[in-house]
């Protein structure tokens, strides 16, 4: 008898528990941040993290979104395309989540996309480049990052014609976006008129010795290195390389203007170039204003690069689109492909093509100086 | 624009380069993947006791000379430090994760290993984190250049160490007490119990040492990459220590040496001239064919049958 009641008792609190709590979520919205918060990328995925909790508590602090407060979960895919899959599964049977906000990789976004689609739930990217993820015809993507299709010949550009290294050697990892800048390089460099004199891969986190992919460029007369990878990918390499005598030039992409490759690399970092798509030393009111803020607010101290200030963007972007009637799943996808959607953030101003990329944007380059990136001018593009 | 500092190869030389920087890159590493094998082959060939967590563990003693170097010691105490913490984890795990299975077959300690080895992983992930950090020794080693090849003294020194510690603990073994007592321990043990041999400590001892040796192994990995992250352990440790002592044939120092210098002999050509992308898959494929065609290794060890 005793016991019985005691059930019930529990039970009943447990009931009024959950309504209570959901009657809590109503108040707020939810939204999940997807990115690497372990592994070789993490230094993106937690400045990535750092700039949500800085956006979301400015927006809180200011009155929310039409009244409500922004919360947000946390998904770690440690940048690797089964993880990402894993924790989309996760995420879509969520029915609170509004929004995925991220991820940082390419591969992620591919891998992750169908379950979230299935689920009806939309993604905003705010840093995934490989051109066919706009062309995979997901209704509920759009980006804000700038597309390979406009990165990868740039990079191209600034080996050729920029530094003027007419024997390129492309070390790519083993991603989507590896791959995706690799063939547009591929064929862009001898377009240029260069040669392309090395092509080797390599599977991030797993290869860490690039003895044999140094060995076989020097014997092929590589004079430039385009490094499509992550800054630990380029600093190793870049160690690796002047430890057996090969100073070759080393040119990386965006993954790489990460300062903590100079953290990593130490002194033979110097003279490396970046594609980068902030500008860490940006003047224009806005965005030194978020860097100024920014720096301030993180416990890492350090100037934001593209990942924290993209991720800025981007959740200053879903409020805007919330506010402009996106409340729910369904009625965001469509505020968001609405072409005359539009958004002045961080990052300059952004509107979306039929296909969900962002329209009119370019990279820039920076370079290790001193032992800091700094923004490289150029000259002959 | 040419760059003025590297040294262009001619063409008719470029081949004989290629091959022989091959060889000693893969010289090099194998004899990193040399000094942690012997730590493994200690605990796995002669004790035949299944050791799945070795490099996690010994992950774990790198990290604190790590700290150590961070918080500027003297770079020989850090290692020290680090080769003790791997000494007394070792020993601590051997007390508590396998000495209470020993007798329950081959799967219960396998599975009682990898539960240890998570366990390491995600301490070093809470204490250090998730990242490759820099790993600066002040020992660097200088570049000895001939003509076009390129290795480095630290390649020297690494491959001589691992030389002496294989001959240290072959004395070791076949002279001391400690070494006699770890053989007649492979060879039975309820028979070395009856006559007298203090079973639990010596093993206990063998972990020890087994983890204080993956301790400078992964160190020396560390030195040379200028770099560490928490994968020295099960890729290094595990993975590539037990590559290497299959290879070389179980049981067998000698072999564990030569089959992790083969080791990465393999994967520097195959990377080279294969692949570098699917090198792993075409070692993998080679270790297979290798085991099928010769199960017992290179130099299978002379150990006496139990009766």
């Amino acid at each position: 008898m005793k016991n019985n009641f005691v059930f019930s008792l529990f039970i009943l609190i447990l009931v009024v528990m959950f309504s209570v709590s959901s009657c809590f979520a109503a108040e707020k919205i939810l939204f999940a941040l997807v990115g690497p918060m372990t592994g070789d990328s993490a230094a993106e995925g937690l400045q990535m993290l750092e700039a949500t909790k800085l956006a979301v508590k400015e927006i809180n602090e200011s009155g929310g979104v039409n009244g409500k407060e922004f919360e947000y979960i946390v998904g770690d895919d440690e940048a690797n395309a089964n993880q990402a899959a894993m924790v989309a599964q996760k995420f879509s049977s969520n029915k609170d989540i509004l929004a995925i906000l991220g991820p940082n990789n390419s591969s992620c976004a591919i891998s992750a996309l169908p379950t979230y689609e299935k689920a009806g739930i939309p993604m905003i990217s705010p840093l995934t480049s490989n051109p066919t993820l706009t062309k995979l015809g997901h209704k509920n993507f759009v980006r804000i990052y700038i597309n390979d299709d406009i990165q990868a010949v740039d990079m191209s550009k600034f080996c050729v014609i920029e530094l003027g290294f007419k024997n390129v050697g492309i070390l790519w990892e083993n991603t989507d976006w590896g791959k995706g800048v690799r063939d547009i390089a591929a064929k862009t460099i001898p377009e240029l008129g260069g040669k392309v004199l090395g092509d080797e891969s390599f599977v991030t986190a797993v290869d860490k010795d690039y003895s044999s992919v140094i060995t076989k460029f020097k014997g092929a007369g590589v004079d430039c290195v385009l490094l499509v990878g992550e800054y630990t990918a380029s600093a190793l390499f870049l160690m690796q390389s002047r430890n057996l005598g090969y100073n070759v030039q080393v040119v990386g992409g965006a993954g790489s203007s990460h300062p903590k490759l100079i953290e990593i690399a130490g002194k033979v970092s110097e003279g490396f170039y970046a594609d980068c798509n902030f500008n860490p030393y940006d003047e224009r009111p806005k965005a030194a204003k978020f860097i100024a803020s920014y720096q301030a607010f993180s416990k890492f101290k350090d100037s934001p690069g593209e990942w924290g200030a993209y991720t800025y963007d981007v959740i200053y972007l879903l409020k805007k689109a919330i506010e402009m009637g996106g409340t729910t799943r369904e009625k965001l996808i469509e505020v968001l492909h609405n072409p005359d959607f539009e958004f002045d953030g961080v990052t300059g101003f952004i509107k979306f093509d039929q296909y969900g990329d962002v329209l009119g944007k370019k990279p820039l380059f920076l370079k290790v100086e001193s032992g800091k990136f700094v923004n490289y001018t150029l000259t002959k593009m | 624009m040419k760059s003025t500092n590297i040294n262009y190869i001619s063409p008719e030389k470029v081949g004989y380069f290629m091959f022989f920087q091959y060889l000693i890159n893969g010289l090099s590493i194998g004899s990193v993947y040399a000094l942690i094998a012997i730590g493994y082959n200690l605990v796995y060939g002669i004790l035949e006791l299944l050791n799945f967590a070795h490099g996690d563990v010994y992950a774990v003693g790198c990290f604190v000379t790590f700290s150590l170097i961070l918080m500027k010691q003297n770079p020989i105490l850090a290692i020290l430090g680090g080769m003790l913490v791997g000494y007394i984890m070792n020993r601590i795990v051997e007390r508590f994760a396998y000495r209470p299975i020993r007798f329950s077959g081959r799967v219960t300690p396998t599975i009682s290993a990898v539960g240890i080895a998570y366990i390491m992983r995600n301490i070093i992930m809470k204490i250090w984190g998730p990242e490759t950090y820099p790993f600066n020794i002040g020992l660097r080693g200088s570049k000895i250049e001939f003509g076009n090849f390129v290795f480095g003294t630290l390649q020297i020194y690494i491959f001589v160490i691992a030389i002496s510690f294989m001959l240290l603990i072959s004395f070791l073994l076949k002279r001391t007490k400690l070494g006699q007592s770890i053989i007649a321990i492979s060879q039975s043990i309820p028979t070395s119990a009856l006559v007298g041999v203090p079973v639990n400590r010596t093993i206990s001892m063998v972990y020890g040492i087994g983890g204080a040796l993956g301790v400078i192994g992964g160190i020396l990995y560390c030195i040379y990459y200028q770099s560490i992250f928490l994968g020295i352990g099960f890729m290094l440790g595990t993975m590539k220590a037990w590559m290497s002592t299959i290879l070389g044939g179980i049981g067998s120092l000698k072999g564990a040496v030569i089959g992790a210098l083969v080791l990465g002999l393999t994967e520097s050509l195959v990377g080279g001239y294969v692949s570098s992308l699917y090198r792993d898959a075409f070692v993998w494929g080679f270790f297979m064919i290798f085991i099928l065609i010769r199960p017992k290794g290179l130099f299978p060890a002379q150990i006496s049958e139990k009766v």
